[in-house]
């Protein structure tokens, strides 16, 4: 792709190798450090796993209708949010905003159906340290794994309407649209290993 | 991600791009759900499930983040040190294993 004399001058001072701006390299920084968190906690649940051969698996079709629909919202509100960046980036500012409240409603609906499903264990009598499933961890793990991604999409939410609002009135550029972006799809990207690893590997039909 | 034909037109006007990828996502997902309900192997399930996993991941890392339009030193300085925290964090899990003998 570089020539070598290239890539020596690249890396030499005086430039931005990367040739991106240092939001959007703070970003992807802060994201790489978040994936981390979560291939750490991927890594435990799968340790606790391998440990208990009757791990439980208590997801009948209904609960994975569900995370599918949950799913479909996540999924659809990351597309809505490559386009309101696409908009922000032709200057189009309030198409901008109109698809980053789209993205707004995607995430609130996720969330929505995520605090229902949850209502739905809880009263089945599942906690952080029990459940009517025999392995206690297996709560342990969904929660934590689940509420920690929760709390990703609730802060992607604040991040997204104050964006908005600054853009609407002019305090803020494309480059901050693109940055709460990238943050979004990191979040529905963390989305596309809980729903198989969690949800689909304890249905209950298997 | 060889398609180097000059597209620095980093954020061109078609929105198709993103069309094609939610749709391609969606698809997959699917795929996922189908599978989960076709009777093989906890393990064979896993593998299948992730391979897909990582298909989609690079799907939304490529087009939704626009990876593909980065500079090639951004993108491997990236996926390279994501790569080599999941190979150090899965030296741990044979020892999961030894949960099973715990006490025996």
């Amino acid at each position: 792709m570089t020539s070598e004399p290239a890539l020596a001058a690249d890396w030499s001072g005086g430039k931005s190798p990367y040739a991106v701006s240092h939001l959007k390299l703070g970003m992807w920084l802060f994201i790489v450090g978040d994936a981390f968190t979560f291939a750490a906690l991927f890594v435990g649940y799968g340790y606790l796993r391998l440990g208990h051969p009757e791990w439980p698996r208590p997801f009948d079709t209904g609960s994975i209708l569900q995370a599918s629909l949950m799913t479909f919202f996540l999924l659809s509100s990351s597309a809505t949010m490559a386009v309101a960046v696409a908009k922000a980036r032709k200057g189009d500012a309030s198409a901008a905003v109109q698809h980053m409240v789209l993205t707004v409603i995607g995430g609130l609906l996720f969330l929505i159906v995520h605090a229902l499903e949850w209502r739905h264990l809880i009263q089945q009598g599942a906690s952080l340290f029990s459940n009517p499933w025999g392995v206690p961890l297996f709560t342990g793990c969904f929660f934590t794994i689940t509420g920690m991604h929760m709390a990703h999409v609730a802060s992607g939410l604040v991040v997204l309407l104050v964006i908005a609002t600054k853009l609407k009135h002019q305090h803020a550029t494309a480059d901050h649209v693109e940055v709460a972006g990238l943050y979004w799809h990191f979040v529905d990207l963390v989305w596309m290993f809980i729903f198989p690893l969690i949800y689909l590997l304890s249905m209950r039909t298997r | 991600m060889n398609d180097s034909s000059a597209t620095s037109a980093e954020h061109s006007d078609s929105l198709k791009p993103y069309m094609g990828t939610w749709l391609a996502l969606l698809a997959l997902t699917l795929l996922e759900v189908a599978l989960g309900y076709v009777s093989m192997s906890q393990e064979l399930l896993m593998t299948l499930l992730l391979c897909l996993s990582v298909v989609k991941a690079a799907l939304i890392m490529a087009y939704f983040m626009h990876l593909k339009h980065e500079k090639l030193t951004f993108v491997v300085t990236l996926v390279a040190s994501l790569l080599f925290i999941m190979v150090a964090l899965c030296g741990l899990l044979p020892d999961g294993l030894r949960m099973l003998t715990l006490g025996r």
